[in-house]
């Protein structure tokens, strides 16, 4: 007896995201099903799970795209509900009727919901109509002929996003109100290609904003909490790479406030399941920017400080039972903190890394989680998404996370591709990073960060022993000078 | 000397000799050795000793040490000299990053200059233009449109043309 209406979950994902699922679905004694693409080979996921079929695409991301194959596989696999994941299909609320109309649990929100959210312009006009707060803005939509007279009466700097979009994808700042025309054009471009839909909206850019958000669990019931924020300022071109929770620079008061604000929005829309309400602050208070209809990548600091196990609850929202605390039950511990392990190398821009994982020795102690994508003996491909894994910690307050989270990052090695790992240890030992003094520029205005730091001649040396010594050539050619030594001392006596 | 060594932008001319008594030294003489630990790899420079973990593979050494990764690559001299006579005037487009072909700007037979728009990739959810590396005729587009490719990867070839 599970007390789930249904026996096997699919994992419509991959990477570290479909061990994690995985791990909960068959920790609750289902069974635990898998898609995955042969360029990944040997996974976490696919050692996880009890049953994996390839998928294949004309690319390897449009095989994770394709909803028919995917339907498809799961009905041959006899798959009772499906899990997305995050990213490709999980904000697809095509994919998630065509999964209701087969007839198969779908592990989030209503579809309805999806495209309310995914919407951006609705969901804010939604969000608006509610009385929650909205940052300053322009909708193509509204009256498409004077849209760019809207946008530019709006000001610089701008953010330029669109419609359709979400996680960062084709978002543009226009600092120079001149190269509007320009930026417009190229904006379009891009959400056409990623979203199939040009429409963009135009919103003032708030300079140096914190990024906060807030997670929120409903249930099928109509039953919502919220699961306390997450902050989420260290950015790259709008792509998180630490995320920690509870966020150093809210009071208490605030943290309600901005929580039941959350909560609120989520009860609006009779949210089902794992959502995260994003939020941006500055000194003149809160603005809603989305809303994520699906397990975040980041969820984990929240389990950190709650002891929750979002997958687990997903799954029990998606069985249909009620949530099974209430807001006053919900406690926070200590301080969590994650850190997005990339194949990339900071040093010449962040470029991604492709390569083989020689060795993979993942960080242990205490309050430290790793949930990987990768095994040693496996491969980083192009193909998708270059992070590798995420490296989560939890301490008693702030600074013993960091210090934690520092000392994992020195422990953890991944060899056979360049990662942003020492990149992230510098991050979290930044003077304004320790003193909680973050916002979404901090990182574009620390460059000198991503620059290899100097070896010390001793260092130097030691890479260079040890290198040496490594290369059979090397040991080769020295060899070959001892031999022709005592040839010489021979024949000299 | 055996070759060179290249740590990150930096590039170090290696030699190692036997020692007296056996093992290795560097050219200052300070005896070299590679010593397993319980089950943890130490190098011994002289009288210091490092913790570190190695991974070969082919002439690229990877190395954690002191709580960093580190990519060794090893050139012996004559390929090190061969790829430095190379480099000057080339008319090869290289990807600067692995990534996916938006669209192509030139065909076999067009005339460039330098510094033209050849093509725009797609990496990391943004768009970057690749440009002509030298003026010339494009000799070949060895990417097509939708086509991914790792760094490093040949994009276009320009030749010097008629």
């Amino acid at each position: 007896m599970t007390g789930f209406p249904f026996a096997s979950v699919l994992v419509v994902n991959r990477g570290e995201i479909a061990a994690r699922i995985l791990r909960t679905v068959r920790g609750l004694g289902l069974r635990g099903l898998l898609i995955a693409h042969e360029i990944d080979g040997l996974t976490p996921a696919l050692e996880l799970a009890d049953d994996v079929r390839l998928v294949s695409g004309t690319t390897p991301v449009a095989a994770f795209l394709d909803i028919n194959q995917i339907l498809a596989t799961a009905r041959a696999m006899g798959a009772e509900a499906i899990h997305p994941g995050y990213g490709f299909l999980s904000e697809n609320a095509a994919f998630a009727r065509a999964v209701e109309d087969a007839d198969i649990v779908w592990i989030g929100p209503a579809p309805e919901t999806i495209e309310l959210m995914g919407d951006k312009v609705r969901a804010r006009a939604f969000v608006g109509e509610r009385g929650f707060p909205l940052a300053p803005s322009a909708t193509e939509d509204d009256a498409p002929a004077t849209f760019t007279e809207r946008a530019r009466a709006l000001g610089a700097p701008l953010l330029l996003k669109p419609s359709a979009g979400g996680g960062g994808k084709g978002m543009r700042i226009v600092r120079d109100i001149a190269q509007l025309d320009d930026e417009l054009t190229r904006a379009r471009s891009e959400a056409l290609r990623y979203f199939g839909d040009g429409r963009l909206f135009a919103e003032r850019y708030i300079e140096s904003p914190r990024h906060i958000e807030v997670q929120v669990l409903g249930d099928a019931h109509g039953d919502v909490v919220h699961l306390f924020e997450r902050e989420c300022s260290l950015q790259r071109r709008f792509q998180k790479i630490i995320e920690e929770a509870p966020s150093p620079a809210l009071t208490e008061p605030e943290r309600d406030e901005i929580c039941a604000a959350a909560a609120g929005i989520a009860r609006a829309c009779r949210y089902r399941g794992a959502g995260t309400v994003e939020f941006i602050r500055d000194e003149g208070g809160f603005y809603f920017l989305e809303m994520n209809t699906r397990l975040q990548v980041e969820h984990p600091v929240t389990e950190m400080i709650t002891g929750l196990d979002l997958v687990a609850e997903q799954l029990r929202v998606a069985a249909g039972h009620p949530l099974s605390f209430s807001q006053g039950e919900v406690r926070r511990e200590g301080h969590a903190i994650e850190a997005r392990i990339y194949a990339e190398d900071p040093a010449r821009d962040f470029t991604p890394s492709t390569g083989p994982i020689l060795r993979l020795r993942p960080p242990i102690g205490e309050g430290v989680r790793f949930d990987a994508g990768v095994l040693e003996g496996g491969q980083v491909s192009a193909a998708f998404d270059p992070m590798l894994a995420k490296l989560v910690v939890h301490g008693s307050d702030r600074a013993q996370a960091l210090a934690r989270a520092r000392n994992a990052l020195g422990e953890l090695v991944v060899l056979g591709v360049t990662t942003n790992v020492a990149y992230l240890r510098r991050l979290l030992a930044d003077l304004d990073v320790t003193a909680g003094r973050m916002h979404t520029g901090l990182i574009a205005e620390k460059p000198e960060l991503a620059a290899d730091v100097p070896l010390d001649p001793g260092a130097l040396e030691a890479l260079i022993a040890a290198a040496a010594l490594s290369l059979p050539d090397v040991r080769g050619a020295a060899d070959a000078i001892p031999d022709l030594q005592a040839a010489m001392g021979a024949w000299r006596n | 000397m055996q070759g060179y060594l290249t740590i990150g932008e930096e590039v170090h001319p290696l030699s190692i000799h036997p020692a007296p008594g056996g093992g290795y030294r560097l050219p200052n003489g300070k005896p070299i050795a590679l010593r397993a630990r319980g089950g943890r790899t130490q190098v011994e420079v002289g009288e210091a000793a490092h913790d570190l973990e190695i991974a070969v593979s082919g002439g690229s050494v990877w190395i954690h040490m002191d709580g960093r990764a580190h990519q060794v690559l090893w050139l012996d001299a004559v390929d090190y000299h061969a790829q430095e006579s190379r480099s000057a005037q080339d008319g090869t487009v290289r990807a600067p990053m692995p990534g996916a072909v938006v669209s192509l700007l030139v065909q076999a037979g067009d005339t460039v200059g330098t510094g033209d728009a050849v093509m725009v990739i797609e990496s990391m959810k943004l768009e970057t233009t690749i440009r002509a590396s030298r003026a010339g005729v494009v000799e070949g587009v060895l990417v097509g449109a939708g086509e991914t490719f790792e760094r490093g990867a040949v994009l276009v070839e320009i030749g010097e043309g008629a």
